[in-house]
């Protein structure tokens, strides 16, 4: 099986299918892997559309008052940036991508437990991304991606169709996450025991569950706000004597724990690589799998954290504070655990390594913001400015975006059959690092100058960060770019690469690169841990 | 070596769990306005008193039975199917959608007296009404109104599974679709029966 | 032939999105209803917390930060004003020089005396030395009033402990133009830079929406049983889930039992 795997050109389940046109075997395939590219090429489609938003709206604050764009427009965009990165990127990226590709060859099996309900879900989540596009050319949503109630029942533009396109994202979300929950506990090899499970499908194990039980509530509440323009059915309406902060309750029972269905997966991807670039049995298996359960768990009670001025009793708002601290403690157990593992680790540097680095480091300053958030009476005079937004760019891009951004160096060998240029990519990640920082350091200071958030302008006394931080822009803009290039023309014209290029343990480089059709020739049988790296093992 | 669908189709297992899930799901659609109802009620106990004794409870009853009939019947030609006896399956099918579509038209007339009467959101009964009614009937309608849907959609889904049935794609070896199906119809009903007391007979 | 009709179909389905607009007017229920680039009544009389009976236009010739408050409110409107005088005590621009800041209240039964109460209070809560004329507390009949929450757009309700009204506070330009709204009832002194530099300039601009918080008066309790119905619904969610997947982990063991 090696030697053929040398060559590896168009083979494995990239091989075309006899009988079958080009298109019809991508846009009808029920191949887990298939849907999992097809994942990748719409949702890094997506995520370069919200980069160059992001860049536009950053380009605005190049001199004071209207620069390129009005101030409606500046509103249409960060709503479009929010709605784009949020639903469109983040939140499906490391699961649709690459747990579609990788979860059931992970756990040994052939494909998902459903695998047209997974090529559904797919079309579900084009459906809701092309409705969020069309948003764009009827008269964007100006509310933000919140959709806060009431200004999302009475602003004319198309909140309805944008609140719908949400909803559609959701019901693809839900299924993946269903898929995913039924395939591990049906589909594993025999042998493979639910602590012989690599960390990588246990972090999306716990954010299957999350899908489950919260998108539902975010779908209700959606439908809600389309009812109530509609119709005009009153809940969240003042005049009718409803109350619009339930719709914040509604949707923050949802989007908190959506911030975990954000990092998590990313987290399980980190998991992944460190053991392998250490050469060294992860440290703490079992904490870290409890932890993406615990982190699941917590995060379903922490919305209220996010209103503390919008009315809450003050006992309601320390007990949320003391929640928001717990959340905290599962994921320093993972940074403690990933540290730990490379403590005495023969450590391999290689890439995909130096992109985990640069996780640990920016999700750290995240996390750690994020405790200077949570604190009440900070949060009072910080809530609403710049801090915020570096915070949880910090958090979703530096953790959940590099998570991925590691996850792709470390997997498209796998997914490919192909290596990239290791050089380009590593210049790619310096610069990507400095611009980043560049980009989003000078908005806490910013943030702690007072700042406000979503502006389309600012005081004179803010001029120097603004133009720092447009200069990380595009710094940013520019590695992005190159990186994706990199791996594009790799993915074309790249050197074969071989079936195990980092000397992994876990299933998914036992098999060829690209992985045959169905995985495996014969279901494998387990007899060992994901991460045991002693010799003969 | 069997192609990757064919094992899940055989999985029966697997395939109730991601039906259960997917209930599971649907029961939390349906949890949210349930606690807002929760929620409205604490703020406006006596117009939701109000409000409540208004609605029919006479049809609402009646339509209970009628679901609960329809799951009985459904309940019954998986049992047919199991037992082989195709004819009597479709016709205990047939029954079901029947019973469905008698629930949908008493649900019809019912809605229909509340709009007569002006008590839908934004009718004149209910203009300017900021002490509680209002929201009663919104969450009335909306509730009851994505019920219907359901009802409607578990029609579809009999009738697609009817036809599968007729086809022999259903059969007394391979049931578990109609399975699920039933499964998804008892949902409807038990959202229901949760359903009618919340909103008729609490008081 | 369904299959022939789907795109006409799904083209009317989304259709329905792009054509619905809001059907609920909310006009006169508490909340904002944005009148940006309006100007407000000029004549309208008030009287200001000293006795004089003054009108709006008088008062102007700065740009101004217009808020809304009824003097017996024991809630939200306190929380406003306390922290727009705290913002101001931050702000770099000086109140009085630069801009000024009206305070009207929309209870025509509220008084100069107690205007002039308030007024005390949250000067000195300031914490930096300001003008008398700096900010002024406005009282009026119903005619002024009515007058002008409408052209600013602000809603309001009266209940039987009190109103129902929104936070939020308006900008004006020097010339009485409406320049935009700032939401809630915290506010940062840069948020208010700016707006004041917009009115300055005279440039009129959006908004930034946010969560609008109301002050409602009919609960004098807040919202504890709220947070209390919700913290039961989120643990029982989860003791729920919990059951689900240890009775799951019974479905688990692959290879075992069921049949292939």
């Amino acid at each position: 099986m090696a030697a053929d795997n040398t060559r590896g050109i168009r083979e494995g389940y990239l091989a075309s299918e006899p009988g079958k046109g080009f298109i019809a075997s991508w846009l009808l395939t029920t191949d887990h892997k298939r849907i999992g590219i097809l994942y990748l090429f719409s949702i890094l489609s997506f995520f370069l559309v919200g980069v160059v938003f992001g860049l536009l709206m950053r380009l605005e604050l190049i001199s004071r008052g209207p620069t390129i764009m009005e101030a409606h427009t500046y509103n249409a965009f960060f709503t479009l940036h929010g709605v784009i990165m949020l639903f469109l990127f983040i939140i499906p990226v490391v699961p649709s991508i690459f747990g579609n590709f990788l979860l059931p060859i992970m756990i040994g099996a052939r494909d998902v437990a459903f695998p047209r309900l997974n090529l559904l879900s797919w079309y579900f989540y084009m459906a809701g991304a092309l409705l969020a596009l069309t948003t764009l050319i009827i008269g964007p949503a100006d509310t933000g991606w919140t959709f806060y109630a009431p200004y999302s029942l009475r602003t004319g533009s198309s909140v309805s169709l944008a609140v719908f396109s949400v909803f559609v994202l959701g019901i693809s979300s839900i299924l993946t996450g269903l898929n995913f929950v039924v395939t591990v506990h049906r589909l594993r090899a025999p042998g493979m025991t639910w602590f012989r499970l690599p960390l990588f499908v246990w972090s999306l194990y716990a954010t299957a569950w999350i899908q489950i039980i919260a998108t539902p509530i975010l779908g209700v509440n959606l439908l809600l706000v389309m009812a109530e323009r509609f119709f005009g059915i009153g809940v969240f309406d003042p005049a009718k004597g409803g109350d619009p902060i339930l719709y914040q309750h509604l949707f923050w029972i949802y989007s908190h724990p959506a911030v975990y269905i954000m990092v998590l997966p990313a987290m399980g991807a980190v998991s992944e690589i460190v053991p392998v670039f250490a050469r060294r049995v992860i440290f703490g298996y079992k904490a870290i799998a409890y932890s993406s359960i615990g982190i699941a768990a917590v995060g379903s009670l922490v919305w209220g954290h996010h209103m503390f001025v919008s009315g809450f009793s003050y006992t309601a708002a320390v007990y949320f504070s003391l929640f928001t601290f717990f959340v905290a403690i599962p994921s320093a157990i993972k940074v403690y655990n990933w540290v730990g593992t490379l403590y005495k680790g023969s450590i391999v540097m290689d890439t995909p390594f130096y992109f985990v680095l640069a996780f640990i480091f920016l999700f750290s300053i995240g996390g750690l913001s994020g405790l200077i958030l949570g604190a009440l009476s900070v949060n009072v005079h910080l809530h609403d400015t710049y801090f915020v937004v570096a915070h949880f760019h910090y958090i979703k891009f530096g953790g959940a975006g590099f998570g991925m951004l590691a996850a792709l160096h470390y997997w498209f060998p796998k997914i490919s059959g192909r290596m990239y240029n290791k050089r380009v990519a590593n210049f790619a990640l310096v610069f990507l690092f400095i611009g980043f920082n560049t980009l989003y350091f000078p908005m806490f200071i910013l943030g702690y100058e007072g700042m406000p958030r979503r502006y389309f302008d600012y005081l004179p006394q803010y001029v120097l960060w603004q133009h720092v931080s447009i200069v990380g822009s595009w710094i940013l803009g520019a590695s992005i770019f190159t990186m994706i290039g990199n791996l594009l023309v790799a993915a074309f014209r790249g050197a074969a690469a071989p079936m195990n290029p980092w000397g992994a343990r876990t299933l998914e480089w036992q098999v060829s690169s690209p992985p045959p059709k169905e995985n495996f020739e014969t279901i494998p049988e387990v007899t060992r841990g994901p991460y045991d790296f002693r010799e003969g093992a | 070596m069997s192609k990757p669908h064919d094992i899940s189709h055989r999985d029966y297992t697997g395939a109730k769990l991601g039906m259960w899930l997917f209930l599971f799901t649907e029961f939390f659609l349906f949890f949210g306005p349930v606690l807002l109802y929760a929620v409205f009620r604490f703020r406006y106990p006596h117009a939701f008193i109000d409000a409540s004794l208004k609605l029919d409870a006479g049809v609402g009853a009646l339509n209970t039975v009628i679901l609960l009939t329809s799951s009985l019947c459904m309940a019954l030609a998986i049992t047919a199917m199991q037992r082989g006896r195709k004819g009597l399956t479709l016709f205990l099918l047939a029954l079901t959608v029947t019973l469905g579509s008698f629930f949908l038209v008493n649900k019809y007339f019912e809605w229909g007296a509340k709009f007569a009467h002006g008590l839908y959101p934004g009718g004149e009964a209910l203009a300017g009404n900021a002490d509680g009614t209002a929201i009663f009937y919104g969450l009335y309608f909306f509730t009851t109104g994505l019920h219907g849907l359901h009802v409607l959609a578990g029609m579809a889904i009999i009738i697609g599974a009817a036809l599968m049935v007729h086809e022999g794609r259903i059969n007394s070896t391979d049931f578990v679709k109609l399975e699920n199906t039933g499964l998804y119809w008892h949902l409807v009903d038990v959202v229901w029966i949760f359903l009618f007391p919340v909103f008729y007979l609490v008081r | 032939m369904i299959r022939r009709h789907l795109p006409g179909l799904v083209c009317l389905f989304f259709s329905i999105f792009l054509l619905a607009q809001p059907l609920c007017a909310l006009e006169t229920a508490p909340g904002v209803t944005e009148r940006t680039g309006e100007r407000v009544p000029l004549d309208a009389l008030f009287t200001d917390e000293t006795g004089k009976s003054v009108a709006l236009g008088a008062l102007l010739g700065k740009p101004a930060i217009l808020s809304f408050a009824y003097f017996s409110c024991e809630d939200q409107c306190n929380t406003v004003l306390s922290n727009l005088a705290s913002s101001l005590g931050r702000m770099s621009s000086a109140p009085g020089d630069d801009f000024l800041v009206l305070t009207v209240s929309f209870d025509d039964e509220d008084t100069r005396g107690e205007a002039a109460y308030k007024k005390k209070n949250y000067m000195s809560a300031a914490g930096r030395p300001m003008d008398e004329g700096a900010w002024k507390f406005l009282t009026g009949d119903k005619t002024s009033i009515e007058a002008l929450t409408g052209a600013i757009g602000f809603g309001f309700r009266k209940t039987e402990k009190g109103y129902d009204h929104p936070a939020a506070l308006a900008v004006l330009s020097a010339d009485g133009r409406i320049i935009r709204y700032v939401y809630g009832s915290s506010y940062l002194p840069a948020d208010l830079e700016m707006a004041l530099m917009e009115a300055r300039e005279g440039r009129i601009t959006a908004s930034i929406k946010k969560a609008a918080r109301f002050c409602f008066s009919s609960e004098p309790g807040g919202r504890a049983y709220l947070v209390s119905v919700l913290r039961v619904a989120g643990l029982s969610t989860l003791v729920v889930v919990a059951g689900l997947f240890i009775y799951l982990k019974g479905f688990g063991r692959p290879g075992k039992k069921d049949k292939r």
